[in-house]
């Protein structure tokens, strides 16, 4: 008999089974998410180690908040709203301010293939990390947090600020990369 | 302007709300094609797409070993909660009387409540009729969709151009009485 496709339980279900106390559907959150919650406290942060601890308090204080999850926002625009205030607290607490341009990652996808590549990729993302930290902080979250697939009222919710603020936010973000990375 | 327009626009307006997600891979085939068809013939959201797949490719990548150390770190929470989570409590000494709640001062506060509650509702309700909804809450419901509510769909306020179509100062100024 052919295997049948089991789908991927989605993110109410794995909250369900988390705060029953399922360690197994905690993991696949963690894994589902890290990649979204990481980028957004890198964009917040600038800083790999800071982004680092950031998403790890971000994710500690969701499994502390768990019992008091409504489910009016989804998981992820919960979560992210989490990470910001983890990355933002962070920021503080270090004195950071992202005035600096954000720190060149080695870690790069592709960095491993051909070098004249490599190097062509690395421009180009020292561009757009130039270009974006030139952004004041509340259009390069706009962009970013719509760039992981949410709407612009999710990232209202995600950033405490009205829909459309976050939607100005965003075009003005947009309007003022496309200037910086012509 | 006729329903066949309005839809068009909507229409637009949804495919362009859906090009951040579509330049990070994240929509189904199904959408995808959707905003394809549409980015094919709309200048102004090519652009905008060309630049979000900029920065989507510009991604920070998640350490090596990060998520093991925070699932350390989460499961170190979990096992915290477990023991500072109290025993179930076990009850000595004669069972509670079932009727004792009747006896208890505070249930005379809590009718006395009710009944005021009820009394005031009655009231309000027959001063009301339909003419008196909120056309403004109405409003909003009529826009809602899967995306959120738009007003005016995507980038577009009532009674203004598109967000596209004003300058930086513009934009500013407009952020501010968001804000205010």
């Amino acid at each position: 008999m052919a295997p049948v496709d089991v789908p991927a339980p989605d993110d109410a279900e794995l909250v369900e089974r988390a705060r029953a106390g399922d360690r197994e559907a905690l993991n696949l959150l963690l894994s589902r998410h890290l990649d979204a919650v990481y980028h957004t406290a890198y964009r917040i942060l600038g800083d790999r180690d800071a982004a680092q601890d950031a998403a790890q308090d971000a994710f500690v204080s969701a499994v502390r908040a768990l019992d008091g999850f409504r489910g009016d926002a989804s998981f992820r625009t919960w979560l992210l709203r989490i990470t910001v205030n983890a990355a933002r607290s962070s920021g503080r607490r270090a004195g950071r301010r992202r005035e600096a341009p954000l720190e060149l990652v080695g870690e790069r996808p592709g960095s491993e293939a051909d070098p004249a590549e490599a190097a062509v990729q690395a421009d180009e993302v020292e561009r757009v990390e130039a270009a974006l930290a030139q952004l004041p902080e509340k259009q390069r979250l706009s962009v970013t947090l719509r760039l992981q697939g949410l709407s612009h009222r999710e990232v209202a919710e995600a950033t405490d600020t009205s829909e459309g603020s976050a939607r100005v936010n965003y075009h003005l973000g947009i309007k003022r990369l496309r200037e910086l990375m012509q | 302007m006729s329903n066949e327009h309005v839809g068009h626009e909507l229409d637009e307006h949804l495919e362009r709300e859906l090009l951040p997600g579509y330049a990070a891979g994240l929509l189904d085939t199904v959408r995808a094609a959707e905003v394809d068809a549409h980015v094919a013939g709309c200048d102004a959201c090519a652009a905008e797409l060309r630049l979000l797949r900029r920065l989507a490719a510009a991604r920070a990548v998640v350490p090596a070993g990060l998520e093991g150390r925070i699932r350390e770190a989460v499961h170190q929470e979990l096992d915290a909660r477990e023991t500072r989570r109290p025993a179930p409590e076990i009850r000595l000494g004669r069972p509670r009387r079932p009727w004792a709640w009747v006896l208890s001062p505070w249930t005379g506060a809590v009718a006395a409540t009710l009944i005021a509650v009820v009394a005031g509702t009655l009231a309000l309700y027959d001063g009301n009729d339909a003419d008196d909804l909120d056309t403004t809450a109405v409003v909003a419901m009529e826009t809602a969709t899967p995306y959120g509510t738009l007003p005016g769909a995507d980038g577009e306020l009532a009674g203004m151009a598109t967000l596209d179509d004003l300058s930086e100062a513009q934009l500013e100024e407009l952020l501010g009485e968001l804000q205010r």
